[in-house]
């Protein structure tokens, strides 16, 4: 409540301190389509599909590249500043490559500690976010910088007969071993919810008063700093992979992957 | 019928009333029908040229072609720029001359284009096209009939010997060629060597010409002379004090040189630098063709020595309201002194002089500055640099202490005023100057007293005596003044009995005179000068919001030029014309869309009946003349104002704007655009809204259209 009156407050002081609002001729509003991609240097993408639908996986160490498709619409609120809102769409699948621990697991001589297959994942990211141009330009025409929180949302679904653990049980009333696959991943569909801030650079055209090319780059700040702990293995809280959370763990720094670091572009509609 | 309706419209389209220069003198205006320069599409032009230059076997098409593009876009900015006199008095007699002189060449007349140019420099142009232009300067400065017409056949040989196109091509010949071991100097002289055959060349054919008409042969050798000394005014008249003295004011003889100096002959200077061989040469050369030639029954005036007499005059009456425009207030009071002596009783005379007074006082109170960007680069030059008697009004100007020379203004210009009291600028001149007397020590006790000697003693006893005074308030003082009830003060100062008669018999000018010390705290003029506001001001950008409500501007021809230095012609002009319609177009689109009233005033979107619009368009471009000829132009005073009421009540609106965009690209690919958009408020002087932004990138249209329709939105949301 207190976050949604203080986006609500900004807009409003933000209409009246900047009153003088040209927009581009007097258009203010536009709606978009914007294509995101960022090489996906950590936690890259597996079923050999990754670079925009093709192309190198984590274990074949082949670049890969992440693909967000974005919606948004932006408004001139004054000379100088636009409000916006997008929301961002992407769909991939995690590799497995993170090992879990195996050693909570009983009755089973693992062959691998890590799952077998992939689990798809779906994400949407809403992001409320603001332009400033620089003081030379007049929105939405020229460079500038923007800012704003982000409600980062994936849905991950996975399928046991392709993600699972394979293992040997041990029968000892027999006393022989079975090969066996196991999935102890949870539900099958997992929903998970995080924030974020993104910053980002930009610089927009427009073409016959009417068409905005815009491109940039954004960063998602919390993704950048946790980053640091990718790099070094550690996960964020410490607590061990256990394949009851596998998905929850590995699923967060998927995201943290798609979003840390992104080339954008995107055309929009001066409307009205 | 209709031959005769149309003559009737030719007749009254140039036929002309004579000025009365008597009584006073109207700014020279142009009339009629807009030549063709005016109407054509400069670019179809252009191509024409080129495609008679294609049909040509000739060696140098390449450079022909760049110099066809750049003269007639040349061309077209000066017939445009609000400079050139079209169909009015002076022009017209001008083409009268040409007449004379080509009065059996109907072909090469009908190829002349003949104006004169509002330029005080003595000079004359001419352009391959038949374009030949010549300054007021020149028509001031000419002695006689025979004289300009020598110097049209000059001008007009110029042309018949395609100088101009020929001149550019080996002036760029010698530059590609490249110094090759030459130092600058090297090309310079020989690019000058160059210049003077032409000029030679052209004395010699246009003597030729001048030869066949039946004017004064000796005239062309005179000529010569009236360009060896235009650097002095166009008459040597001494400069008597007397002028500028009342019954009760007589100027000490101390501010006045004994002697002036003598006149130096310079006519052979070393011209191994200069693009014209020196006078004497030229005299020389004529002089020898001149010859034995007979000479008898010909004539220094064919249209008439008072027809002659008549336009020289009012190239003069002009020459000060141009002097003026520059802000030479000396040449233009001393050329008006000259003026005064012939018609004592003009009244735009005595105006320029009133304006010159004033402009000194306020030049010598610190308010009117000069600076490097001045026409009078960094102020009036020292009395020691000016020859014969125009010396002793410099030195005049030097030696007189400035709150005297406010005196001395006071006094002609108030008399002034009280002879046209409907005169606002005459009233507000002398307004001012009461309040600048009003910055002084001085009161009206030092000036309500009847002197006892009217003789002219030192001013350095001033402060002694003004210890003495006693202090009445100013009313009591005036009384007792009127009723001659007076307490006699023996005064020893020369000014202090200036104003006696005006305090009696005048009770505006008792009423407004200052009591001391009654302005003491700021320098007040009464003018409008420079208002303080919020500016906000970094390397890359300027503003200055208005803050006035502006609801309609008078857009002065937008403007548009493209510049690039790694093309070898760096500037572009084709593209440049190109986008400045569409710039046009643009502007008047944002200002529409956002229901904001502009009047556009661009000479190049007259029709060839809109003579009218030239004119504005002249008034306003000499508003902005006088008022950026310094580098602090926020400051500057405008004296050139007549005209300016009549245009504001004929737009509605006392807004201009100026807008317009460059953009430059380097010789290694480094792109700036610049865009400004000033509003100037030409009612009060002022400099009512400004944005200047420089932008490293194209001028692309989204910046064009972004900014343009920015400056209109803030300007519709002014306060």
């Amino acid at each position: 409540m207190r976050t949604r009156f203080f986006i609500l407050a900004f807009i409003i002081l933000n209409s009246i301190v900047f009153s003088q609002a040209p927009g581009h001729l007097g258009k203010r509003f536009s709606i978009g389509y914007g294509f995101h991609t960022s090489p996906s240097v950590f936690n890259a993408n597996g079923k050999n599909q990754t670079i925009i639908g093709r192309g190198g996986s984590a274990e074949s160490g082949s670049p890969a590249f992440n693909a967000i498709h974005e919606l948004n619409i932006e408004f001139a609120t004054s000379s100088k500043w636009l409000t916006c809102f997008s929301a961002r769409y992407y769909k991939t699948v995690y590799d497995n490559a993170e090992s879990f621990n195996s050693s909570q697991i009983s009755g089973y001589n693992i062959q691998s500690s890590r799952p077998e297959g992939y689990y798809s994942m779906r994400g949407l990211t809403y992001t409320l976010y603001f332009k400033y141009f620089g003081k030379r330009y007049v929105a939405p025409w020229g460079r500038y910088v923007m800012f704003g929180p982000t409600i980062n949302t994936v849905k991950t679904s996975y399928d046991p007969s392709e993600m699972n653990i394979r293992a040997y049980k041990y029968n000892s009333s027999s006393g022989t071993s079975k090969d066996t696959t196991f999935a102890p991943f949870g539900p099958k569909e997992q929903d998970y919810v995080g924030v974020n801030l993104m910053l980002g650079i930009g610089r927009s055209r427009i073409y016959s008063n009417r068409i905005i090319l815009d491109y940039g780059f954004n960063i998602h700040m919390f993704s950048v700093l946790s980053s640091l702990f990718d790099i070094t293995g550690n996960r964020i809280g410490g607590s061990p992979i256990t394949p009851a959370n596998y998905i929850e763990s590995t699923v967060k720094q998927r995201v943290r992957g798609v979003n840390r670091f992104n080339l954008f572009l995107k055309i929009g509609v001066l409307l009205f | 019928m209709i031959k005769y309706f149309l003559l009737l419209v030719l007749v009254t389209g140039t036929g002309y009333a004579q000025q009365n220069l008597k009584e006073n003198f109207v700014p020279l205006k142009s009339s009629g029908t807009l030549p063709d320069v005016f109407t054509q599409n400069i670019r179809n032009v252009i191509k024409d040229d080129i495609t008679e230059l294609n049909k040509q076997k000739d060696n140098n098409k390449s450079l022909k072609k760049t110099y066809l593009t750049e003269t007639n876009y040349e061309i077209e900015k000066i017939v445009k720029s609000g400079n050139t006199l079209i169909n009015d008095e002076v022009t017209t007699y001008l083409n009268k001359v040409v007449d004379v002189v080509l009065k059996n060449n109907p072909t090469l007349r009908n190829e002349l284009h003949v104006y004169t140019l509002k330029s005080p420099v003595v000079n004359a142009y001419s352009y391959d096209k038949g374009y030949v232009f010549i300054n007021i300067g020149l028509i001031a400065q000419a002695e006689t009939e025979a004289q300009l017409a020598y110097i049209l056949c000059h001008e007009i040989s110029h042309y018949t010997k395609k100088h101009h196109i020929n001149g550019y091509v080996d002036t760029k010949k010698i530059e590609r060629n490249g110094y090759d071991g030459k130092t600058k100097s090297d090309v310079l002289i020989e690019k000058c060597q160059y210049s003077k055959e032409k000029e030679s060349e052209a004395d010699i054919e246009g003597f030729k010409l001048f030869e066949q008409t039946n004017y004064n042969l000796k005239q062309a050798e005179k000529s010569f002379d009236v360009l060896q000394y235009a650097h002095l005014p166009f008459e040597l008249v001494e400069f008597k004090k007397s002028f500028f003295e009342t019954d009760n004011y007589v100027i000490p003889k101390g501010y006045f040189l004994k002697e002036v100096s003598s006149i130096r002959n310079n006519s052979n200077e070393d011209d191994t630098k200069r693009t014209h061989p020196n006078t004497a040469k030229r005299k020389v050369s004529i002089a020898e063709l001149i010859g034995n030639r007979d000479n008898s029954n010909k004539l220094d005036y064919v249209l008439g020595k008072e027809q002659f007499e008549y336009i020289r005059d009012l190239a003069r009456m002009e020459l000060c309201r141009l002097y003026l425009k520059r802000r030479d207030y000396p040449n233009a009071l001393y050329a008006a002194y000259i003026l005064a002596n012939k018609f004592p009783e003009n009244q735009y005379v005595k105006e320029v002089i009133a304006k010159c007074l004033y402009a000194i006082s306020l030049h010598g109170k610190g308010i009117i500055k000069y600076d490097s960007d001045s026409y009078l680069d960094n102020g009036f030059p020292s009395y020691t640099d000016i020859e014969s008697y125009p010396q002793q009004l410099y030195h005049f100007i030097g030696q007189m202490p400035t709150n005297e020379w406010t005196i001395m203004s006071l006094n002609y210009v108030y008399r002034l005023h009280q002879k046209y009291p409907s005169n606002k600028q005459i009233a507000s001149y002398s307004d001012s100057l009461l309040k600048l007397i009003g910055n002084t020590n001085w009161g009206i006790t030092d000036f309500v007293r009847i002197k006892k000697k009217p003789l002219l003693r030192d001013t350095l006893l001033l402060d002694s005596i003004n210890a003495k005074i006693e202090t009445k308030s100013k009313t009591d003082l005036i009384a007792n003044l009127q009723k001659e009830n007076t307490v006699k003060i023996e005064d020893t100062v020369y000014y202090k009995d200036a104003f006696v008669d005006l305090f009696m018999n005048d009770s505006e000018f008792a009423s407004k005179f200052p009591s001391a010390n009654s302005l003491n705290a700021q320098t007040n003029t009464g003018f409008s000068t420079y208002k303080s506001r919020s500016e906000k001001k970094s390397k890359n950008e300027e503003l200055i919001k208005a803050q006035a409500k502006i609801e309609k501007v008078l857009l002065l021809e937008p403007f548009y030029l493209k510049v690039d230095d790694s093309k070898p012609e760096e500037f572009q002009y084709t593209e440049s014309d190109e986008r400045q319609e569409q710039f046009i177009t643009t502007v008047n689109d944002c200002a529409k869309k956002l229901n904001f009233e502009t009047v556009t005033l661009d000479p190049g979107l007259v029709t060839s009946s809109e003579v009218d619009k030239i004119n504005d368009y002249s008034v306003i471009n000499d508003w902005f003349a006088e008022k950026f000829d310094a580098n602090d132009k926020d400051k500057n005073i405008i004296f050139n104002t007549n005209e300016i009421d009549n245009v504001i009540a004929k737009y509605g609106t006392q807004y201009v704007m100026k807008i317009g965009i460059v953009n430059y690209r380097s010789k290694t690919g480094i792109k700036r655009t610049y865009y400004y958009g000033f509003i100037y408020d030409i009612k009060d002087n002022d400099i009512v809204y400004k944005r200047y932004v420089i932008y490293r990138d194209k001028d692309s249209k989204d910046l064009i259209n972004a900014k343009v329709y920015q400056t209109f939105h803030e300007l519709k949301h002014s306060k």
